[in-house]
């Protein structure tokens, strides 16, 4: 209902609208005749008083008709040129601020068509942005730059380094602890041992990672892990490795006779006091 | 009778110069009038042709604006892809 009386509302301004403005239109075009017979009736008349004063006798009276006639013919040729102005100003009038309102509402449609375009533009950046994978790298990869030697005691690259290494310890904590439950072979204790591998205990004993890291590119020269503590040093020569491995041998030789030795006094011993418990 | 007459016929031609004068006074101001008319319709001219050429460049303006709009509008329209997100 609402609708329809809203419809027969704009209806009915609408045919106002278009009544008012057939109303001006013929008034308009009824002020152009006029002006354009205006001309016709000064000819006329002019001719008709020429010849009205020529016959008559009362010249007075024709003389004084024909200023009034003129003068009542440049009031009204004013009126009318006033009238044509006017409705020719409203008419452009009503034009510009129809201009405007178009004018208005092609800016309105060209800035959502910017917007759309930029809106667009965006999106597919975004979804470029999305397809391409940047390389992650883990921090315990982070190392000092090549060419600053290999000690990581002193500097800002040790203290780099510790720190990286520090916080893929944290980081990889759980993991490793759970591992290490489950296998039962990880302890946080110094483990002693009479091997060669054994002259650098604290590297091996404070490390906590069972399994072996990717050096490739790494500077350190730490060879071995808990895990496997039976492992000699690969910067180790030959012959040195040998004179070991014998003393080694030797040591233990010497350490079974010692024990036996022992074993047989404390037999002897006994024996001695059996027998004398006997006599 | 002689003198009386030609004061009278002096008086007529002071009465007729008279009325002379003032038909000419009219017609001069008549012409005036008619002067300033054209004068107003020379400049109503002038200024109802640079209104017009000024509506006549707007309206072109706006049209062609309107135009390239309907092709941007059709060529959207026409490859809905470059919608799609």
């Amino acid at each position: 209902m609402a609708s329809s009386t809203s419809l027969a509302i704009v209806l009915h301004q609408s045919s106002n609208h278009d009544e008012l403005f057939m109303k001006q239109t013929l008034q308009f075009s009824e002020t152009l005749k006029d002006l354009k017979n205006l001309r016709k009736q000064l000819y006329s008349a002019a001719e008709y008083f020429e010849t009205s004063y020529g016959k008559a006798e009362h010249k007075e009276t024709v003389i004084e008709t024909l200023k009034e006639y003129a003068a009542k013919a440049v009031v009204n040729t004013v009126d009318h040129l006033g009238s044509v102005s006017d409705k020719f100003n409203s008419f452009l009038s009503d034009n510009s601020t129809h201009f405007s309102t178009t004018h208005l509402r092609l800016s309105s449609l060209e800035q959502r068509m910017r917007l759309c375009r930029d809106y667009m533009g965006k999106s597919g950046t975004h979804q470029h942005l999305l397809l391409f994978q940047y390389p992650r790298h883990h921090k315990r990869y982070f190392f000092p730059q090549q060419g600053r030697g290999t000690s990581f005691s002193a500097g800002d690259d040790s203290h780099r380094f510790t720190s990286a290494v520090r916080s893929t310890i944290l980081e990889n904590l759980p993991n490793t602890a759970r591992k290490a439950n489950k296998t039962g072979s990880f302890s946080f204790a110094p483990i002693v041992h009479n091997n060669i591998n054994n002259r650098t205990p604290n590297k091996r004993s404070n490390s906590p990672m069972r399994f072996p890291l990717l050096r490739s590119g790494s500077l350190l020269k730490r060879s071995s892990s808990p895990s496997q503590p039976k492992k000699p040093p690969l910067a180790l020569p030959e012959p040195q490795r040998a004179i070991s491995v014998s003393r080694n041998t030797e040591i233990v030789e010497i350490k079974q006779s010692s024990s036996r030795k022992g074993k047989k006094i404390l037999m002897f011993k006994a024996l001695m006091s059996m027998s004398k418990s006997r006599n | 009778m002689a003198k009386a007459g030609g004061i009278t016929n002096a008086v007529n031609v002071g009465i007729a110069v008279q009325a002379d004068w003032e038909n000419r006074e009219f017609i001069s101001h008549i012409s005036l009038n008619v002067r300033r008319l054209f004068e107003f319709l020379v400049q109503f001219e002038s200024t109802t042709k640079s209104k017009l050429a000024s509506l006549n460049e707007k309206l072109d303006l706006l049209e062609r604006r309107l135009e390239m709009l309907e092709v941007q509008v059709s060529t959207a329209t026409a490859n809905p892809s470059l919608f799609a997100t």
